[in-house]
């Protein structure tokens, strides 16, 4: 029988790990890339998490938007990337632009300023872009994404069409379109909505708009093509996989089945399912009760603890039963809370063989 | 000494923050349950996720009208959601352009707005918040906050505007909600961790930011689900029998709050105040019984501290 986590380490060239916060997704996400590495693989992890939550697993600090390699004994590598979206901002401009006047007028517009400062949302207009550089990198051959928690996921899954759509946008046309000279293009409605746009954001702001809009012109196709791209490969279930990190816990269920739905919603389906953080008691389908208090003393101080955690194992395999049913994802592992947290690679290193079984 | 009355006086609003799965809700809750129990009007106000805040009140989904909670309390409880573009809805109303507003939503101008300005929803839910706050409805407001990194750069979004937009409504918005947030008898921000590492550096973190970008008032740090480890269970322990898996268990479950306790004392060294503490329970959701519990175990722990 192949085991569909083996099969997804072996072949994809992309796996994007989706998930509620707390869950262990971004330690999954790095252990997805050892598992990988142990498995001959050239491996990168990317996370666009804004909490630096990888480079706290790995214990590295002050890993900006290069690309790290991780001391691993494996056959593959890996190597982790953080997201800086200010950086790879730059980068695509400096890349993309059409002149040095047009990347200096961009990088000096109030609006680009304070969106690379770090407003919601934004690490997300990035996230595609980088995906796709490394994606195109010879030194990989598979790409691991930590996705914000599942909300932002989202985000992050639009991300790639979200620049392009903009600039089809019929009020980006309308406000371009006297620096294009056809006026006779403008939309009336889009005219009124911009006009109203002005009323309730301040007419200054609306400049700034269309200033930073406008310093984008020409490089729409590049966007549009780019962002195309990137679509059609995690549209591809031969060359991406969607990993679903849960915990064994009824609101991690809820949150992993509203994220089933809206994969579904963009025509894309979870094919990996791990339950994280779990109970070593819950673990596997052993009997608890037989268990029972180990100091053989039902009314001793043991008594009460013991049947506490058998509760709480009893309720985590239920809720990860819920899980399976309520996302339609197979288990494809549980795994079993480690013995002491997740801190550094060798924690890491323990949950990749948790996760190659 | 602080009673539990005092705590709620001491802020209009209560923003309860904290990194995913920290169990920012469920204390919202359990705050938002002991308010209404010790006689106050309070609401509670979901910012975003999926209406978890009212399912231990069997309630499924929160809509933007205020729903009452049932509660056998002194007080009463309301909840509502608040998404992003209600808030803009309030906002476009609130300037006569109610007309226009479905038509900025359905031709996909909101988008083109947020785009251009990120975080103008941001502001305008913490403007429509701060209008919940002055129309004096509730005694209380807790406010269960987006996950952490999120909810910094809600909390930022006005500096940010305020340095964007250098004249008109969003100006005038940005530097009210910047006010508003520097006002300690109007909000304070109750931050919410688990005694691990990853969580309390990251409310450590949070804590500066807060402190250092917003100027927003800081309540109690609340940590969340702390073992406690007994010196007879230790004992009993060690005479067991180590064969059996429950051992294990057990010996795992003291190791969790022996960390814990290490972590707890980190987090009060680097920012000088004792957290409040909540108990862990073995459950998988939260049950009314489990709330409230929780809700006494929160009070207990205002009242123990100094």
């Amino acid at each position: 029988m192949t085991d569909t986590l083996h099969t997804a380490l072996d072949d994809r060239s992309v796996v994007v790990c989706l998930g509620p916060g707390g869950v262990g997704k971004t330690t999954t996400a790095a252990a997805i890339g050892v598992a990988a590495a142990r498995r001959g693989r050239r491996a990168v992890v990317l996370t666009i998490d804004p909490a630096r939550r990888l480079a706290d697993a790995l214990g590295l600090d002050g890993i900006s938007d290069g690309v790290r390699e991780i001391d691993l004994d494996a056959t593959g590598s890996l190597h982790i990337a953080m997201l800086d979206p200010g950086a790879t901002f730059d980068d695509v401009i400096a890349e993309h632009a059409t002149s040095p006047a047009q990347t200096e007028r961009i990088l000096a517009n109030r609006i680009y300023r304070n969106l690379t400062a770090g407003l919601s949302g934004v690490s997300e207009y990035m996230a595609s872009e980088r995906l796709r550089a490394l994606h195109l990198d010879d030194r990989f051959d598979l790409v691991v994404i930590d996705t914000p928690p599942s909300r932002h996921a989202f985000d992050f899954l639009d991300g790639p069409g979200r620049l392009a759509r903009f600039v089809d946008h019929p009020i980006y046309r309308s406000v371009l379109a006297p620096r294009r000279g056809v006026l006779r293009a403008v939309n009336a409605t889009a005219r009124l909505v911009v006009r109203t746009i002005a009323r309730v954001v301040g007419a200054d702001l609306v400049d700034d708009a269309v200033g930073f809009f406008a310093a984008f012109e020409g490089m729409d196709t590049g966007f549009r093509d780019r962002a195309a791209e990137v679509e059609a490969l995690l549209a591809d279930t031969t060359r991406t996989s969607f990993l679903l990190v849960g915990s064994a816990r009824l609101d991690a269920a809820r949150e992993l089945r509203w994220i089933g739905d809206n994969l579904a919603g963009r025509d894309l389906a979870a094919d990996l399912l791990v339950v994280n953080r779990v109970s070593p008691l819950a673990v596997g389908t052993g009997d608890m009760t037989a268990a029972t208090d180990p100091s053989g003393d039902a009314d001793g101080p043991l008594a009460p603890v013991v049947a506490e955690l058998v509760r709480f194992a009893e309720a985590e395999r239920h809720a990860i039963g819920v899980i399976a049913e309520t996302t339609g994802v197979d288990v494809t592992r549980v795994v079993a809370e480690q013995a002491t947290p997740v801190a550094d690679l060798d924690g890491v290193v323990s949950v990749a063989e948790a996760l190659l079984g | 000494m602080v009673t539990f009355d005092e705590f709620c006086e001491a802020s209009r609003v209560v923003l309860v923050a904290g990194k995913g799965g920290v169990g920012k809700t469920t204390v919202g809750v359990a705050l938002a349950d002991a308010a209404a129990r010790a006689g106050r009007n309070v609401l509670l106000v979901e910012l975003e996720g999926h209406s978890d805040a009212g399912r231990s009140f069997g309630v499924d989904t929160l809509g933007y009208e205020p729903a009452a909670l049932d509660l056998d309390a002194a007080g009463s409880l309301a909840a509502r959601h608040l998404a992003p573009d209600d808030a803009l809805l309030d906002y476009l109303g609130g300037h006569g352009l109610l007309a226009t507003a479905g038509r900025l939503l359905t031709s996909g101008a909101v988008d083109v707005i947020s785009t251009a300005a990120p975080g103008i929803r941001d502001l305008l839910g913490l403007g429509k918040i701060r209008s919940l706050a002055t129309e004096g409805d509730h005694d209380l407001i807790v406010v269960d906050a987006p996950a952490s990194g999120h909810a910094r750069s809600f909390l930022t979004a006005p500096t940010y505007l305020a340095e964007t937009a250098s004249s008109g409504p969003i100006r005038e918005q940005a530097v009210a909600a910047q006010a508003f947030l520097r006002d300690p008898a109007a909000i304070r921000v109750v931050l919410v961790t688990l005694a691990e590492e990853t969580p309390v550096n990251e409310t450590i973190e949070t804590a500066f930011t807060l402190d250092d970008e917003v100027g927003v008032a800081l309540g109690p740090v609340v940590v969340n689900a702390v073992r406690s480890a007994p010196d007879d269970v230790r004992a009993a322990l060690d005479g067991a029998d180590p064969d059996l898996a429950v051992h294990d268990a057990v010996a795992r479950h003291l190791a969790v709050a022996d960390r814990q306790r290490m972590q707890i004392r980190r987090l009060t060294d680097e920012t000088g105040l004792a957290p409040l503490e909540l108990p862990w329970r073995p459950m998988v959701e939260l049950t009314p019984q489990r709330r409230t519990e929780l809700a006494d175990a929160l009070v207990a722990a205002v009242e123990a501290s100094s």
